[in-house]
């Protein structure tokens, strides 16, 4: 996909109802992070209502995955503010941190399972450090996995599983502990069309299931359209478009038209 | 010609990364220290040291043995040669003892330590840290310090302090077989010199300081080289390069400060 070399409307749309962002649990605004003379992310501004999920889509090294880790704290960002569960994560110390992060859930894309447990104690890993008992949290861990077709592969380490075994363990690992806001990195890059929509089932299961509030990065239109509630462009550091599935994709942004030509309109169908 | 694999640095910008990393290292060390006391559960801390014990000095034996074992045997093949010379050849075993307890023993240790675990340390939390498993934990609310870096470097202070005492029990036995071969000198003369130098100048009324210092010293030299192996890996960045990185920063870096730190040890002990 070529970048156009139009500039952008400069339209964010916002369609969100007051109701809806006053109890928003995730909400940036202003964020700026730089590496060096690069800036990344410049005056970026995201609600995420309750209980939805949000997709941010946008072009390979615009800073998706960096607003991702911003909002989980693993990100410095240079100026803004990122408040998630009500605690200002942009400078705050380690106790507010673990308060926060204990109400996180993250898949990350690779997975990020560690590669000496089996996919059971990864699992459970989360519960056990954090005071469960072990069998209780291996219990659990195995009815996580069981629900999502991997009861028999408990065993199985990291390096024995496939790319969306791994991803599958990894969404087992960030629900266990039954977090109120899921952040999913690129959740379905690199899959099959088939294990794709097995990922995004989970990721619309966790909205459903645990009434998570869900933050998506991703590439695929597809996926997106599949699940989230609203779409939102990252373009040159910011938030371009914020608009429902339906809307995104009528959206005359020229990056909004490039994803969906790239992707033949299936979109359109999910 | 090729590019560089990395790009130059200026010496000022390797001084001030050493720097950093000595400073990064001191504050893991510390950590790891302070975990010891303050773990959640110091059974489960327990057992994930004695798997890291297991990882670094059980499988580091052999070649610590063998290694240890020629060092004793080159040490009295050189020295017992010039011993003769001089007609003090009765004084082999009391040098070969003192070099080795003192200072080769440790160093070897150490050398081979940084070389084999250090470097595997460097490369298997360099490999978790690009591959986003250190952020995994940090999400999780899992102290990577706590779960990761204590069991690690105090494994390698224990291994190192083990590893010395075995390097410095073969040593002896391959320097007995050069000396008797060689010169003659009994199997039983040879060892009650070397334990008449081991057992004279008695720190605590338990150790001789040779003993004593040269174990001050592996221990040093254990810790150091796998708090360097935990900062090198941890600070790993820039995928299978920076992973490449880190355990050659870890290896070099581990060889120079067991060196220094060596010779500060040897001053404050013997000068």
């Amino acid at each position: 996909m070529s970048t156009p070399a139009a500039a952008p409307a400069p339209a964010p749309v916002a369609p969100l109802a007051a109701a809806d962002t006053a109890d928003a649990p995730i909400r940036l605004s202003g964020v700026r992070v730089a590496f060096g003379d690069r800036v990344v992310l410049d005056h970026l501004d995201l609600v995420v209502p309750r209980g939805k999920n949000v997709v941010i889509m946008g072009l390979s090294g615009t800073g998706k995955s960096v607003t991702l880790k911003a909002v989980a704290g693993l990100q410095k960002v240079n100026a803004g503010e990122i408040v998630v569960a009500g605690v200002h994560v942009e400078n705050a110390r380690r106790a507010a941190l673990t308060s926060v992060r204990s109400k996180l859930g993250f898949l990350f894309q690779s997975g990020a399972l560690i590669r000496w447990m089996t996919a059971l104690e990864n699992v459970a890993l989360p519960l056990v450090e954090n005071g469960v008992p072990r069998a209780e949290a291996d219990a659990r861990a195995r009815k996580r996995l069981d629900e999502v077709g991997l009861g028999d592969s408990a065993n199985k380490r990291p390096d024995e599983m496939s790319g969306g075994m791994a991803k599958r363990v990894g969404f087992c690992r960030a629900t266990i502990a039954n977090p109120a806001i899921l952040l999913y990195d690129e959740p379905t890059t690199g899959l099959d069309p088939i294990t794709k929509r097995t990922i995004d089932d989970l990721i619309v299961h966790g909205r459903d299931k645990f009434g998570a509030t869900g933050v998506i990065v991703s590439h695929d239109l597809r996926g997106a359209m599949r699940t989230g509630d609203l779409i939102a462009l990252l373009y040159e550091g910011r938030i371009a478009v914020v608009l429902p599935p339906r809307e995104f994709i009528k959206c005359d942004h020229p990056i909004v038209r490039e994803f969906v030509r790239d992707d033949g309109g299936a979109a359109g169908g999910k | 010609m090729s590019a560089p694999v990395t790009p130059e640095r200026s010496p000022l910008g390797v001084f001030a990364d050493s720097i950093e990393q000595t400073g990064y290292m001191i504050e893991l060390i510390f950590g790891a220290f302070s975990r010891l006391f303050t773990h959640r559960h110091p059974i489960r801390l327990f057992r994930r040291l004695v798997e890291q014990l297991y990882v670094h000095a059980v499988k580091s034996l052999l070649v610590v043995t063998v290694v240890g074992t020629f060092t004793g045997m080159v040490l009295a093949l050189q020295t017992g040669a010039e011993l003769k010379n001089l007609g003090v050849e009765d004084q082999l075993s009391k040098i070969v003892a003192a070099s080795l307890s003192r200072e080769m023993g440790p160093f070897i240790t150490g050398i081979i330590l940084a070389a084999t675990a250090g470097a595997a340390i460097a490369a298997e939390l360099g490999t978790m840290k690009v591959s986003e498993e250190i952020d995994a934990l940090e999400l999780m609310n899992v102290d990577p310090i706590a779960f990761l870096v204590s069991p690690r470097i105090v494994s390698m202070g224990l291994s190192c302090l083990i590893l010395t005492v075995w390097v410095n029990f073969v040593g002896i036995i391959g320097a007995a077989v050069v000396a008797h071969s060689q010169t003659g000198t009994l199997y039983s003369d040879f060892f009650y010199g070397a334990r008449e130098t081991l057992s004279a100048d008695r720190i605590f009324g338990v150790l001789s300081k040779a003993l004593f210092s040269g174990l001050v010293k592996a221990w040093c030299f254990g810790v150091i080289i796998g708090g360097l192996s935990c900062a090198s890996g941890l600070n790993a960045s820039g995928g299978a390069l920076g992973v490449g990185r880190a355990v050659r920063t870890a290896v070099t870096a581990s060889v120079v400060l067991t060196l220094i730190v060596g010779y500060i040890l040897t001053w404050f002990f013997w000068a």
